[in-house]
């Protein structure tokens, strides 16, 4: 708040100072993995381990921007490393004379531990890859002289426990980027974007795909607050102690998020056709925008966090107020279908100030001590990583190792264990990234750009160095360039490469070999074996394929199917978690301005719509006896609702409109019979809301919900990202 | 104590296991300080909690080959 007055006041240094600083932060990363690698190469050619070079590549593998938690990680990680030794004793132990076996084995313990890889998020993502990454580096020598396996595998368990050691400390230690200010962060600037969408959506000033864009990138944000939560919730006690209000405030975004969206989207689908009950809610739609937009800024802080919550809860007081003023109105008109839009979106604009209300006071006690004592179970994350993607990339590193392993053995050529090495390497790398095709493709190039700079460093420069100092100096810059490229989005999968190549290529020892044939023989084998995994990993069911974006689509929908029939115990924040986590893959594997992802878009906003809709449906008619013809109403059109869903076609979705409709005019007919208010009746008016709300939504996305194939979907698409 | 320790007739040697128990003090001794938020006084916790780490380390070290 200090700098911020002094920009104010002329002086420029505080922001210039601000803007060196983030960029510092930035680079710091691109020093400290050379750095990092640089002293695990030192350490193990004191402690005289026969390859340094095994070391830095681990320090390669396991280097992330994030730091904290360095113990726990390297545990972890070691961990990994003890699983993929003993997988490889027992490899070694039983097909020492069978190497068709061995092949066998080795590719079914990588192929699982890519999948796991794969499957599992941050910490454990990393113990399956340096499990599969061990297994292949210490099996495949120990296959070719079983009798030295034990010297074997104690060298290259401490040469990788070092590199996962001078990792976990370089990046904990020097400099480190805290993970809770990230934190906060994040969670002030969501604050501040989604306030500012609401106020564009209140005061029309954005159009209308510019807003479906903001919310999008709102709603992807929410995976990555939940990650970094993750993290920092091990790391720093600070965080530790709001754990918890991180883990509310992240579920009342989201409910907050779906139900603006639900709320706007049907008072634009009002308004546009200027009908008369548009027409009335405009006055109550301004109140609102008033109470939000009055002051300029957003709050983008606790404390005026917390005056906007006093603002927000004043403005639901006088709320009904105002409603019951233009509902007189509404009903003067005398027209049925007009109260019933005017009904629901006066619900969804409940809803819509009461999460909002909740979100902002939650935000605004962030900052003060934990006052809950016991966690409520139904904000755990519910995390819907795709088993089929996992096993995808397990089953690519598995054919992988098979091809090069047959050739091997049926060619027997001496380099095959280099190739082999690293088609294990490779898939382990990828399989953790977000999009593995690509990262793949990239990584290819990163070793073929490696080999000339890493030959000329070999043979020209090498042998005129003296000392772990100046081999440092003249690597470092190598190093340095491979650890920026990796660290732009753009190129990271190059650099990666690169710098893993370098190295491997280079291979410093103590004392240096020199042996060109053998070198370039080696480096030769393995491109062979990257390019294997590279070309399995491109053509072998691309995550960005036709096939994958289809199976996305269906487990999206496969979500409704869940609210419709799941349990009801902690559903919603279920379904929401599991919607943004899929979310979140989706963003992986899109690019900008590509036809076939508008496609897949298009479906996650009908989803969460008539998603929440339906537990909210479930909730209030949970109430209903069974044996009343109006509950067996509602649950036909609960069913009608999960079949379409479950495989969308015109027929279907028909069928379920026209169940919709009926228990619509059930339960209006049962309303209107139940005289004087009560919970009962204020139950009913609920359902009719909820019921209303998946009508509208069913009719306005005709075109998606019809559409299961994706020929059609495509030309769709346009039209739809307009719509939403 | 000897160097090393036979582990299903594996040697293992004593400062590893020194090391597992250095690990398990410090994550208790640091839920600790989190607790009593020592951290909040500290200026660079990380490297505090290092050195905390190769203190205690060492400690177990020097017993363990004594």
């Amino acid at each position: 708040m200090v700098e911020s007055s002094a920009t104010k006041g002329g002086s420029r240094w505080p922001a210039l100072r601000r803007e060196i600083i983030a960029w510092g932060q930035q680079h710091i990363f691109v020093l400290k993995t050379p750095l990092a690698a640089l002293i695990a190469m030192l350490i193990a050619m004191r402690l005289e381990l026969d390859q340094p070079r095994t070391a830095m590549i681990t320090v390669f593998v396991v280097m992330q921007p994030q730091t904290g938690l360095v113990l726990a990680k390297s545990l972890y990680r070691i961990a990994g490393t003890l699983a993929g030794t003993f997988a490889s004793l027992v490899l070694v132990g039983q097909f020492a004379q069978e190497p068709e076996m061995f092949i066998v084995g080795l590719a079914c313990w990588v192929g699982l531990c890519t999948a796991g890889a794969a499957f599992y998020r941050n910490f454990r993502s990393y113990a399956f890859v340096l499990a599969g990454y061990t297994a292949a580096l210490i099996g495949l020598p120990a296959a070719v002289q079983p009798a030295a396996f034990f010297s074997l595998a104690t060298t290259r368990l401490s040469e990788i426990a070092l590199g996962i050691l001078c990792a976990g400390i370089c990046s904990d230690a020097l400099f480190p980027r805290r993970l809770s200010d990230a934190v906060i962060r994040n969670v002030e600037r969501r604050y501040t974007d989604f306030i500012a969408l609401v106020r564009g959506a209140l005061s029309g000033s954005a159009s209308r795909e510019k807003l479906a864009k903001r919310q999008l990138r709102l709603m992807e944000d929410v995976i990555g607050l939940e990650s970094i939560r993750e993290a920092a919730a091990l790391d720093d006690a600070e965080i530790r102690a709001r754990d918890l209000r991180l883990r509310r405030l992240n579920k009342e975004f989201m409910a907050v998020s779906a139900t603006f969206h639900s709320f706007h989207q049907l008072l634009r689908r009002l308004t546009e056709n200027a009908t008369p009950a548009g027409l009335a809610l405009g006055a109550l739609y301004e109140s609102l925008g008033e109470t939000l937009v009055q002051k300029a800024p957003a709050p983008s802080n606790a404390a005026a966090a917390r005056q906007a919550a006093r603002s927000i809860a004043l403005f639901r007081r006088q709320l009904s107020r105002r409603v019951d003023r233009v509902r007189l109105t509404v009903l003067g008109l005398n027209d049925p279908r007009t109260l019933m839009d005017f009904e629901t979106a006066v619900e969804l604009l409940y809803r819509f100030v009461r999460d909002l209300h909740l979100y902002t006071s939650t935000y605004a006690t962030l900052s003060g001590r934990e006052t809950e004592a016991k966690p409520p179970d139904d904000i755990r994350f519910a995390s819907r990583t795709d088993w089929l993607l996992a096993f995808a990339s397990g089953s690519r590193a598995f054919l992988g190792i098979l091809l090069v392993g047959s050739f091997w053995i049926a060619s027997a050529w001496p380099y095959g264990i280099s190739a082999l090495t690293f088609v294990t390497i490779v898939s382990a790398l990828c399989s953790s990234a977000p999009d593995p095709s690509q990262t793949a493709k990239q990584m290819v190039l990163g070793f073929c750009c490696g080999f000339l700079p890493a030959l000329v460093f070999k043979f020209f420069m090498l042998p005129a160095l003296d000392g772990w100092l100046l081999l440092a100096a003249t690597m470092a810059p190598f190093l340095i360039l491979g650890s920026y490229l990796s660290s732009t989005a753009r190129w990271s999968g190059i650099g990666a490469g690169f710098l893993v190549f370098f190295t491997s290529m280079t291979s410093p020892t103590n004392p240096a070999l020199f042996d060109p044939v053998d070198v370039i023989n080696d480096g030769i084998g393995t491109i062979i074996g990257v390019a294997v995994a590279g070309i399995l990993f491109a053509t072998l069911v691309p995550s960005s394929g036709a096939w994958f974006r289809r199976r996305l689509a269906r487990l999206l929908r496969r979500q409704v199917v869940r609210a419709c029939s799941g349990p009801l115990e902690g559903l919603s924040h279920r379904f929401e978690s599991g919607t943004h986590d899929l979310l979140h893959t989706l963003t992986a594997i899109r690019k900008e301005g590509d036809g076939k992802d508008a496609s897949l878009l298009a479906w996650v906003f009908p989803v969460i719509e008539i998603g929440r809709a339906m537990i909210s449906l479930r909730k209030d008619a949970a109430f209903l006896a069974t044996g009343e013809p109006l509950a067996g109403r509602v649950r036909e059109s609960i069913a009608s609702i999960g079949r379409l869903f479950d495989r969308p076609s015109e027929a279907r979705r028909y069928a379920a409109l026209c169940r919709v409709t009926e228990a619509i005019r059930a339960v209006s007919r049962e309303a209107q019979a139940a005289q004087g208010g009560g919970p009962a009746k204020e139950a009913l008016r609920r359902v009719l809301t909820s019921l209303h709300l998946i009508r509208t939504v069913l009719r306005e996305e005709e075109l998606v919900l019809a559409s299961a194939s994706p020929g059609q979907q495509t030309t769709i698409s346009g039209e739809l990202i307009n719509a939403a | 104590m000897p160097r090393e320790l036979p582990l299903l007739d594996a040697l293992i040697p004593t400062m590893f296991l020194a090391f597992l128990l250095a690990v398990l003090l410090q994550t208790l001794l640091d839920r600790l300080f989190g607790v009593c938020g020592i951290y909040r006084h500290v200026w660079h916790p990380p490297l505090f909690r290092l050195s905390v780490f190769v203190c205690i380390f060492g400690g177990c070290g020097l017993l363990v080959l004594h």
